[in-house]
């Protein structure tokens, strides 16, 4: 109870004019930074860090905390309308999202990802509320051990969305996770398949290879059939329909409460949140075919988890200190420029400024759905462009967020190697999502393993622990079930060529 | 030039960067008093993606023996487009952002071939004018400029 007069305290000062505007102001900016890939919410927090730095500290962190929010919602706007991700979180809503907007559903797609985040924004507020002390304790229980766990049940996905090929599918992973093996190794620092380059000691960017195998070549793809639009015809509708809201209710369920026990994890970005969120509702359904042709669920399971993932990062960080992401990182180093002192004493010593922060999350949240829904009618329009005028922004606008990460040529020579990679990808049948996903997970997996075995010894009954254990058991059960989707498809598909009765 | 199988192709890929990582595993030790090293994960990995690969090479050889592939032509406006982005990139840091740009829309816009020559250089010039003006001297990104600025 008295964590609810505190939060009926910090709406009073959140909803402040002055924090309102800084709040606005936050959300337009992350919402733009979010759309153009490269221009991470990282680098916008640290750029505006000082910037900010005279406000009081309350509004200041309000301000960066609706550049993470709405860069999450940014980068979701462009994965939906021409496939280009703009952060790592939104690689998985391309997905369905893309698909949507080529069958002249943009509108609707766009609708579900502001209001999937609302929901799930609003409902994880409430868990960060009740739920953030004892869940920041059960936090630390989580050792390299059970985050190597983790990635691993990460990593099952890559069978559930390996389409048709299973060894493409873990073709796709493995060579994900070679890529994110370039560069320094994570624990040692010694160079790796560096080839004697200083220009590979910094790894390839994964700015450069998600812009590649998705925005450059679809470029590459579209080019060669000659695409006019990214839809021709009229666009269905601008807003979600009452069915899709009422189809998608579980899933914005499911995804908030995956993402945010996820987010509450070191390691876990917003990004795998939003993949095992996407996967987890993929087995739900009771068709799981239409996920990665179109499904609404889709979106809404990835945008729910991605957003409320967010969310359950500030648990670690305000209780304990301990930044989730690289964004929240540089919030943490905000906090400390204010003399603040993330963990348990900050709720007592600090609440008149951790309430306004948190009750400025819900209010981020709102902003976003009230200035983005009105927007979706003119997102969506960008459809109807005429796709050669449209591909060269958009190679323009890829080309100037690579450049702009390490303002480094080589990024954009990789984000050109990876597009033709994508191309060839896309001619052969080899899905890309997996090699996004394990490139994500490369560097936490290999420092997660490693440091477990360091720990134990090199004795694998490291992963007996319980909670790695049963962690370990859900992504083998979640490999099997595919497997045995898999083979009943291909009995079935046998059975239908040779006329014969259904042997599943 | 014809593909005939995809997972032939993808299979000695596979191999290839198998190999590559295996090769790569040797400079490195493995593990030392039971704790892995450098050489850890890529002899893991090399090693999966050698499986992997092979396994999809003989798929596609035994599937290719059974029913050949359809012939696939080379994409040709692909290769132009591809060779258009990879003249720009190198004419980036030589005529600076804004030349290029230019240049890289306005080829784009051509290989659709539903634009004649002016059309395409006006929008391209005007696609190039826009990004630089909102990212260079609105947002102050700095951006590749000229040899001679």
């Amino acid at each position: 109870m008295e964590a609810l007069s505190h939060l009926w305290h910090g709406f009073s000062v959140a909803l402040s004019p002055i924090n309102l505007m800084y709040c606005a102001i936050g959300s337009l900016v992350g919402t733009l930074v979010g759309v153009l890939p490269g221009l991470g919410s990282t680098a916008t927090i640290a750029i505006l860090l000082p910037v900010l730095s005279g406000l009081p500290p309350a509004t200041a962190i309000i301000a960066l905390a609706g550049i993470y929010y709405g860069a999450m919602y940014g980068g979701s706007t462009t994965a939906i309308l021409i496939n280009t991700p703009g952060e790592a979180a939104s690689v998985i809503t391309a997905a369905d999202g893309y698909a949507m907007a080529r069958q002249g559903r943009a509108g609707p797609a766009l609708g579900m990802a502001a209001v999937s985040s609302f929901v799930a924004g609003t409902l994880s507020l409430f868990g960060l509320v009740l739920l953030a002390p004892p869940l920041a304790d059960a936090a630390l229980e989580f050792g390299p051990a059970e985050r190597f766990a983790l990635m691993v049940l990460g990593l099952s996905m890559v069978i559930s969305l390996a389409g048709k090929s299973l060894l493409k599918g873990l073709l796709s992973g493995l060579a994900g996770l070679l890529v994110g093996m370039v560069g320094l190794d994570p624990m040692t620092g010694v160079p790796r398949f560096t080839l004697g380059s200083p220009t590979l000691l910094g790894g390839i960017d994964f700015i450069s290879v998600i812009v590649g195998l998705f925005a450059i070549a679809e470029i590459f793809v579209n080019v060669q059939e000659q695409t006019r639009r990214v839809y021709e015809g009229k666009l269905k509708g601008l807003l979600p329909t009452r069915k899709d809201l009422r189809d998608c209710a579980g899933a914005m369920g499911r995804s908030t409460i995956v993402g945010f026990l996820l987010g509450l994890l070191p390691g876990v970005t917003p990004a795998v949140a939003s993949f095992l969120g996407y996967d987890m509702e993929k087995k739900f359904a009771r068709d799981p075919s239409r996920f990665g042709r179109g499904a609404i669920e889709g979106v809404a399971a990835a945008e729910g988890a991605n957003n409320s993932a967010t969310s359950g990062g500030l648990v670690p960080l305000f209780t304990l200190g301990i930044p989730t992401t690289p964004a929240l990182a540089v919030l943490l180093g905000g906090l400390m420029i204010y003399g603040l002192q993330p963990g348990p004493l900050l709720f007592e010593q600090h609440a008149d400024f951790v309430w306004p922060v948190i009750a400025s999350m819900y209010v981020g949240n709102v902003m976003l759905l009230i200035l983005n829904l009105p927007l979706v009618g003119l997102w969506a329009k960008l459809t109807q462009v005429p796709y050669p005028i449209l591909s060269a922004g958009i190679l323009g606008v890829c080309v100037i967020g690579t450049y702009g990460v390490r303002n480094n040529v080589f990024d954009v020579w990789m984000m050109v190697a990876f597009g033709v990679v994508g191309f060839l990808m896309k001619r052969w049948d080899v899905p890309a999502v997996p090699l996004v996903i394990a490139l994500v997970l490369s560097e936490p997996l290999e420092t997660s393993l490693r440091q477990a075995l360091k720990i134990s010894g090199g004795s694998l009954m490291i992963f007996t622990r319980p909670l790695s254990l049963a962690i370990l058991l859900l992504a083998l059960a979640s490999f099997g079930v595919s497997l045995y989707s898999r083979a009943k498809e291909g009995r079935l598909a046998v059975a239908i060529e040779a006329g014969g009765e259904d042997v599943g | 030039m014809v593909v005939r199988s995809e997972a032939v192709t993808a299979g000695f890929i596979g191999i290839a960067l198998g190999v590559v990582s295996l090769a790569q595993a040797r400079d490195f030790p493995i593990f030392v008093r039971g704790v892995p090293q450098e050489g850890f994960m890529p002899l893991l990995i090399g090693g999966a993606l050698v499986i992997v690969g092979t396994g999809l090479l003989a798929g596609g050889l035994l599937r290719g023996q059974k029913t050949p592939g359809p012939a696939v032509a080379v994409p040709r406006r692909t290769l132009y487009l591809v060779s258009l982005v990879v003249v720009y990139v190198f004419l980036l840091e030589i005529v600076g952002f804004f030349l290029s740009t230019w240049i890289l829309c306005t080829g784009t816009i051509k290989a659709w071939r539903r634009y004649g020559w002016p059309a395409a250089l006006l929008y391209g010039g005007s696609l190039s004018l826009l990004l630089h003006l909102c990212f260079s001297s609105w947002m102050k990104m700095p951006l590749p400029r000229p040899f001679w600025a």
